[in-house]
């Protein structure tokens, strides 16, 4: 019986880059599910409860900082590592979310590689 | 009644109100013409979405096939020219719209294959037409596209688009001649930027910017020819990069100026690369009558000199221009514990004068408590 696919939420407004992300994870083997804004990534993480979650930091509606804090702050999903991806490169912007919690914080542009390669570091 | 009322008067205006029946045959009239405008304003919308649909269409079928073999490809060392293999040339518009949008957010490998397919496919030809033809959406297009592919064979092109009447076509030219790094051509767009009456300073010292910080170089050889707009413009380029090299040209420039916005530009350069040999003339800009010119001076003299320059901007903290004011107030802010002190001996002197209040707001605005003793 093969084990069950880690299960990734990918929240990011660009489409074009929603597509290389999805396909590059998918195949690497894991399952992605994708939100366009911040609204809904915390009320589904907690049912859904994701191995990882993916934050673009700017994002309609809901920004990706308050999300991450909501994750952060909630018992059922404290655990859940966060990575902040995000063309913010300000030092005061990555301490906030290094603070906040979020286990990494890469900024635009970057390398679909290299975010693979800290994907699989941090959960197989 | 009314009618006949309504008619004299505008008989008597003048105007001619046709009777009963023509009004009638007239207002008809209108109606239908307006109904017909309406009619074809409805057709026309309506052609506009069938076409925009049907482009759409034709661009997720498109991507649909393409993008598997572009993301397998992005990254890799495989030939791009594999993956234009059965495009036509009326897709490229859709893959080069994928392709902008990952230019922005992608580095490293990825980076190289988007550019490997600008510079080594039929996309370079397709995008070289572009550049050659007249029409801006064309030529903003392809110049986005070879400065951000660091296409070294278009520079001429580019330039050539420099001097055009259209002030996005001249940006986005000048922004991909900087990207290339085309350093020969600094000077050019700094001359071709005076012929852009839309075009603030900031744009152009962000596309300026672009060039890799050996640019500095470059301008500094042609800074003492030029006029005080390029003098102005360059030293801005000098002070992001801190180019030390130029400070003795900028002092020069400093001592014989009389234009005010490049007197300032030399005093925040002096201050920020803290060029001791500035001090002399930086005093000597301490009464200025300009304020901005003044607070300049004191905000650079702040930077570059030590605690004997308290007393001399306590002074300034009594002076009636605010911008003063705060700008020496931030001053001993900078110059540590000594100026830090005697602005809390300010802000608790006098609580109704005007220095004791900016002397408190800087303090506060800084998380420094005035009773901290």
């Amino acid at each position: 019986m093969s084990a069950a696919k880690k299960k990734i939420f990918y929240a990011e407004d660009s489409d074009s880059l929603i597509k290389l992300m999805t396909y590059k994870l998918q195949n690497e083997g894991y399952e992605i599910i994708v939100f366009n804004t911040g609204e809904e990534v915390f009320e589904k993480a907690i049912t859904e409860k994701p191995d990882l979650i993916i934050l673009d930091l700017m994002m309609p509606i809901k920004d990706g900082l308050t999300v991450l804090k909501e994750i952060k702050s909630n018992p059922k999903t404290d655990s859940i590592p966060v990575i902040m991806l995000t063309t913010n490169a300000e030092e005061e912007t990555i301490l906030k979310a290094l603070e906040a919690g979020a286990l990494e914080y890469i900024t635009k542009p970057f390398s679909t590689a290299v975010l693979l390669a800290k994907i699989k570091k941090i959960i197989g | 009644m009314i009618y006949s009322i309504v008619k004299n008067f505008f008989f008597l205006s003048g105007v001619i109100i046709p009777s009963g029946k023509n009004l009638l045959f007239i207002l008809t009239q209108i109606i239908i013409f307006l109904s017909i405008v309406s009619l074809l304003l409805i057709a026309i919308v309506l052609i506009i979405r069938l076409i925009n649909s049907y482009d759409e269409k034709r661009k997720n079928n498109f991507l649909s096939k393409w993008e598997k073999g572009f993301y397998e490809y992005l990254g890799s060392p495989d030939n791009p020219t594999k993956l234009l293999e059965g495009v036509k040339r009326s897709q490229y518009k859709y893959l080069l719209m994928v392709l902008r949008d990952l230019f922005s957010v992608l580095s490293g490998k990825d980076l190289e294959s988007l550019k490997r397919i600008v510079n080594e496919t039929p996309v370079y030809n397709f995008l070289l037409d572009d550049l050659k033809s007249n029409r801006t959406k064309r030529i903003i297009r392809a110049a986005y596209f070879f400065g951000a592919s660091g296409n070294q064979n278009v520079k001429s092109i580019l330039f050539g688009h420099l001097y055009s009447k259209k002030t996005d076509v001249f940006i986005f030219c000048a922004r991909a001649l900087a990207r290339i790094n085309a350093l020969e051509y600094a000077t050019a767009i700094l001359h071709a930027a005076r012929y852009q009456r839309e075009l603030s300073t900031d744009i152009l010292i962000s596309i300026l910017l672009e060039f890799k910080s050996v640019v500095c170089n470059y301008l500094l050889e042609r800074v003492v020819f030029e006029d005080a707009y390029y003098k102005r413009i360059a030293i801005q380029i000098f002070h992001f990069h801190e180019f030390r090299e130029a400070a003795d040209e900028v002092i020069e420039i400093f001592k014989t100026s009389t234009n005010k916005k490049l007197l300032v530009e030399c005093i925040k350069y002096a201050g920020a690369i803290e060029c001791i040999d500035a001090i002399p003339h930086l005093w000597e800009h301490f009464e200025h009558p300009d304020i901005e010119v003044k607070t300049a001076s004191i905000e650079a003299l702040a930077k570059i000199g030590g605690s004997e320059l308290v007393p001399i901007f306590i002074q300034r903290l009594y002076e009636d221009s605010y911008e003063v004011n705060i700008a020496a107030a931030e001053a001993l802010l900078d110059l540590g514990e000594k100026g830090i002190n005697l602005l809390k001996v300010v802000a608790k002197s006098n609580s109704d004068s005007k220095a004791a209040a900016i002397a408190r707001m800087v303090l506060s605005e800084n998380f420094i408590e005035i009773d901290d003793e």
